[in-house]
């Protein structure tokens, strides 16, 4: 980066700052539960997913609906969040994410091929040993699901670029709302082959048992970029730069949104995030 | 000086160097729309209602200080230390507020006709390498159809004949709403790779002939606040927030931006910027 102190970043700041208002309406969820904004209303507006079929995989960017907008970096520099205010109604906690692909499928999807969900426009080379190799299997209802549950695992690449790894089994549990997270033992993404970290692209699926119908789901690739806790009605300003030493980075074209999980039932982060590139 | 330490600051306090600055400002309209970004320059209050230029082309000009609007009392060689502010009407209206610098204007058609443009110029106000935001709202309630532009500007770096993508208004806006059709945008978009603009030399229509009139405007953003709800005020300390503290020109057309969270009606946001000079 051109810059390299905090100072430095400060003044940056103060000459091509973002300041990025957001605000997503109110997703109904149990407390405790996953959920993702994707679809709700607000600024941004609402996202959707893709055509319901393995072979409609697609790759996300800013210019995706459901995504932030911002300005992308200059040539040469790295943009970073540098400080955010968050609130929301009710208390929880919120992960900030780049979408990187994701396709839209049947409740019952028959197994097979999955094509177009893949990472590596964003992602750093297989084994770069930085964690930016890859990113996590999120799992999301898209049309709420009919009864009954069904049994799937999914194929995928590995952060070494390693195919044909598979995750373990998980549930989708029937009646499960829109916009809730398909959570496995209360993790927000999918856990992964025993010895990966992360997940280049995601290859397949396979129904293993179930036949019930009804709903979509959509399986995305995403990378997790900045964990912020909210409060209800006490917007805190977090520095990331002074006061948490953290600078997530944003790519360059990241479909950024937000995850949460919500001590109560209501999901609806609003506030404004500070970016600038260095 | 700049304040860059507390000691600094609590030097400046010792010695009455504080200005406080009420406001006390509303948008145009009693019910915004929600999640789309609103101004309050065309608003009644304190300060007043602000002015647009004469329609055309031709006439675009410099805000200042003593542009009606803008707010009155910034000290000179003034920095922003501190800032309370709160929302006075409505138990749910909730939202962002934005402070501003406006420090250039035009008043055009919605429909205006493709050609070059006199006076939208900001460099008065920006730093080398510095660049402003481009801030679109209704002046006139927009004809119901929308209407397609880009704008072609000078960038940060003072590099010129860039171009926006292609702005589509929404229809119907009324005063003071942003017009952007895209659900995702506060500002104008940019040309990837730019961060700011420094002027802006001409408007191109691509399509539409919708009625109505915008006020164009070059903004520097300079400071958020939440507004959780009635009784939930939001206080800042600059030098903790985004050190060193925002130097404020002399000049400045300090204005304000709204981001309604909430579908209620939107109150009276009122409160007071805290200027500490050399």
């Amino acid at each position: 980066m051109a810059v390299t102190t905090a100072a430095g970043i400060y003044s940056e700041f103060a000459l091509n700052g973002q300041h990025i208002m957001f605000g997503k309406a109110n997703v109904v969820s149990t407390g405790n539960t996953w959920a993702t904004s994707w679809a709700a209303a607000g600024l941004p507006g609402a996202g959707t997913g893709t055509s319901t079929g393995k072979a409609n995989g697609a790759t996300c960017s800013r210019s995706t609906a459901g995504s932030i907008w911002y300005n992308n970096p200059r040539a040469g520099r790295r943009l970073y969040v540098v400080g955010a205010t968050i609130t929301g109604s009710g208390n929880g906690a919120l992960t900030l994410v780049d979408r990187l692909a994701h396709v839209t499928l049947a409740q019952n999807e028959a197994t097979g091929s999955i094509t177009g969900v893949t990472g590596t426009a964003r992602l750093d080379s297989a084994s770069a040993g930085n964690n930016m190799e890859g990113g996590q299997i999120l799992v999301e209802v898209a049309s709420v699901l009919g009864a009954g549950d069904n049994v799937f695992t999914i194929g995928y690449t590995n952060q070494a670029g390693t195919a044909s790894r598979v995750t373990p089994q998980f549930t989708l549990t029937g009646g499960t709302a829109v916009s809730r997270i398909i959570p496995v033992s209360g993790l927000c993404y999918i856990p992964l082959q025993d010895g990966d970290r992360s997940v280049r692209s995601i290859d397949a699926i396979t129904l293993v048992s179930g036949a019930n119908t009804g709903g979509t789901f959509t399986v995305s690739l995403v990378r997790p970029i900045l964990d912020v806790p909210w409060v209800a009605n006490i917007p805190f300003d977090r520095d990331y730069v002074g006061e948490q030493c953290l600078l997530p980075e944003v790519i360059a074209d990241s479909c950024l949104y937000f995850v949460g999980v919500p001590t109560g039932s209501s999901f609806n982060p609003w506030g404004v995030l500070r970016f600038v590139d260095v | 000086m700049s304040y860059q330490t507390i000691q600094q600051l609590v030097n400046g306090l010792s010695l009455d160097k504080l200005t406080k600055v009420p406001f006390h400002k509303r948008i145009p309209t009693s019910v915004p729309t929600q999640y789309r970004p609103h101004s309050y320059w065309q608003g009644e209050g304190v300060p007043v209602i602000g002015t647009v230029p004469t329609n055309g082309k031709a006439n675009g000009r410099v805000c200042t200080n003593s542009t009606d609007g803008a707010v009155l009392g910034i000290p000179s060689n003034a920095y922003l230390a501190s800032s309370s502010v709160g929302q006075q009407t409505s138990s749910v209206a909730t939202g962002t507020l934005m402070l501003v610098d406006k420090i250039s204007d035009i008043n055009l058609n919605h429909n205006e006709a493709t050609g070059s443009l006199t006076g939208l110029d900001a460099t008065s106000r920006l730093a080398a390498g510095a660049g402003a935001h481009i801030w679109i709202e209704a002046i006139t309630t927009l004809g119901a159809s929308s209407n397609t532009f880009t704008l072609t500007y000078t960038n940060q770096d003072g590099t010129g004949s860039r171009t926006t993508p292609n702005i589509v208004t929404i229809g119907s806006a009324i005063q003071g709403k942003s017009v952007l059709t895209n659900a995702a945008y506060t500002f104008a978009p940019l040309q990837d790779g730019d961060v700011g603009v420094r002027s802006i030399q001409s408007i191109t229509l691509v399509s539409g002939s919708s009625t109505g009139t915008m006020l164009i405007s070059l903004v520097r953003p300079l400071v958020t606040w939440l507004i959780p709800a009635i009784g939930y005020g939001s206080n800042r300390e600059e030098l903790f927030s985004a050190a060193p503290l925002p130097a404020i020109s002399s000049s400045a057309c300090l204005a304000f931006l709204w981001f309604p969270f909430s579908a209620a009606g939107m109150g009276i946001s009122a409160g007071s910027l805290n200027f500490i000079t050399d």
